[in-house]
């Protein structure tokens, strides 16, 4: 027997896990809409990555109506053809987002250990109507969940910033971004899949790079004043 | 029989993209009754890694080659940690410029072993039964390790001894670079053993540099070494 009929046939993963507001108040100036678009455009992007040093791999979890469901379990993202659109409706169940993202990244199926350290990116327009407190504590303090880098975006005045603040942890992105249109949130998942991508390439895929929010680039091409 | 000994260290697929060294290092000595196998895995986000790895591997062999065998387990890693921090001093590294893993075996010649880890990689042994010197913490994800230049305490080290009596025992000390691509470990350290025992050294480590260069999980990037100790007719 060759030592390489002992070698794992799949690549490292690297995990993204987007926590995305979908309450009814996300309906808003239609930044479910913008949401949607942004989102695709994130999977589009990481899809056509290289892949070089590592998979990266997405998963969606939505927070809206009653409770939080796995919309996109954890998929390499080239394998991501199309996805429903999220719709917006209820309450913000938070918490039950940080259950189900504990869930994930507990369950060593899902996540080994060879994986590169997971991002969990929130996204939200409103204030957590559940328990949200307790979840958020079991995601700061369980075993593996703790290590992850955690980014947020929030959508509107009617975030609740502080709780976004907390939920920060990453020492290369430590701000919330903050969106007030379709063109910000796009520029957020720009920056969140820039970083991403270059995580995969590196040499320490593990290292976030610095994200800084107010320098962000607008669209590639600004063809405005054509 | 006696204890024959190999190590092959090949650069991985993103150093070489990027005409950087290889930052594992791999070093094995024979004396007139004690022998030592060393592989250290130099940390990818350090600037001199590969020095620090060399020079951990250096050190290993330095300091076991004077060393009474029955010296306490906490002597002998805090003794090869201090001469590596001394021949870094030497050339003006800061430890963290260099920091590595280092994992290594040191025998007798009767049989008696004594298996050291700090950090990524694993060492599994075949003797009566299967064993590996630590588990990895599932609680880690991949590149997250202590490592000379950050640990400073002798908890972070994984220590075993064991006794090699038989020709199918044997050892394998591997970078994190194999060890977290690897599935069913125990028939893959029997495998190796069996076919190194089999075959002439030169053979063997011919054998593996080509396994290496060829390793065939997707998106593999990070350099691959290997230490194998084994009985020969």
């Amino acid at each position: 027997m060759a030592m390489q009929q002992f070698a794992v046939a799949t690549a490292r993963p690297l995990p993204v896990i987007i926590l995305a507001d979908v309450s009814g108040s996300m309906t808003q100036d239609n930044n479910i809409g913008a949401l949607n678009a942004a989102l695709k455009d994130f999977l589009n992007t990481l899809s056509q990555e290289s892949r070089l040093n590592a998979e990266i791999q997405v998963s969606i979890i939505t927070f809206g109506g009653l409770k939080a469901e796995v919309h996109v379990p954890l998929t390499p993202a080239w394998q991501i053809n199309q996805t429903n659109d999220l719709v917006a409706s209820g309450g913000t169940p938070m918490g039950g987002a940080f259950e189900l993202a504990v869930e994930m990244i507990e369950n060593k199926d899902i996540i080994p250990s060879r994986a590169y350290k997971p991002t969990i990116v929130l996204i939200s327009d409103g204030i957590p109507t559940d328990n949200w407190e307790a979840s958020f504590d079991k995601l700061k303090n369980s075993d593996r969940a703790q290590k992850a880098s955690r980014m947020a975006m929030a959508i509107g005045t009617g975030a609740d910033k502080n709780m976004l603040k907390a939920f920060v942890n990453d020492l290369e992105a430590s701000e919330v971004f903050e969106a007030h249109n379709a063109k910000e949130i796009h520029r957020f998942f720009r920056a969140v899949s820039m970083s991403v991508s270059s995580r995969s390439q590196s040499n320490t895929p593990n290292q976030l790079p610095t994200v800084d929010f107010s320098k962000l680039p607008d669209d590639e091409l600004d063809l405005s004043d054509f | 029989m006696y204890l024959s000994l190999c190590s092959v260290s090949v650069i991985g697929p993103r150093n070489l993209r990027e005409k950087n060294s290889n930052q594992d290092a791999v070093m094995h000595r024979f004396w007139n009754k004690n022998w030592c196998i060393a592989v250290c895995d130099g940390m990818g986000s350090k600037p001199l890694s590969h020095i620090g790895s060399t020079l951990a591997c250096q050190s290993v062999c330095n300091v076991l080659k004077h060393c009474d065998f029955s010296l306490a387990e906490k002597d002998v890693a805090k003794k090869i940690y201090l001469h590596w921090l001394k021949l870094l001093k030497e050339k003006n590294i800061l430890p963290t410029d260099a920091a590595t893993t280092c994992l290594f075996a040191w025998g007798s010649g009767e049989g008696e072993v004594r298996l050291f880890q700090l950090g990524d990689g694993a060492i599994y042994y075949q003797t009566e039964s299967f064993g590996r010197v630590s588990l990895k913490s599932d609680d880690l994800f991949s590149n997250q390790t202590n490592a000379l230049g950050y640990s400073k305490k002798w908890d972070d080290w994984a220590y075993k001894k064991i006794y090699l009596t038989s020709q199918k025992h044997g050892i394998v000390l591997l970078t994190d670079g194999i060890s977290d691509d690897l599935f069913n470990e125990q028939l893959f350290t029997s495998t190796l053993i069996q076919k190194a025992t089999l075959q002439s050294v030169r053979r063997i480590k011919k054998y593996i540099q080509h396994e290496l260069h060829h390793w065939p999980t997707p998106q593999h990037s990070d350099d691959k070494s290997i230490g194998i100790v084994f009985w020969k007719k």
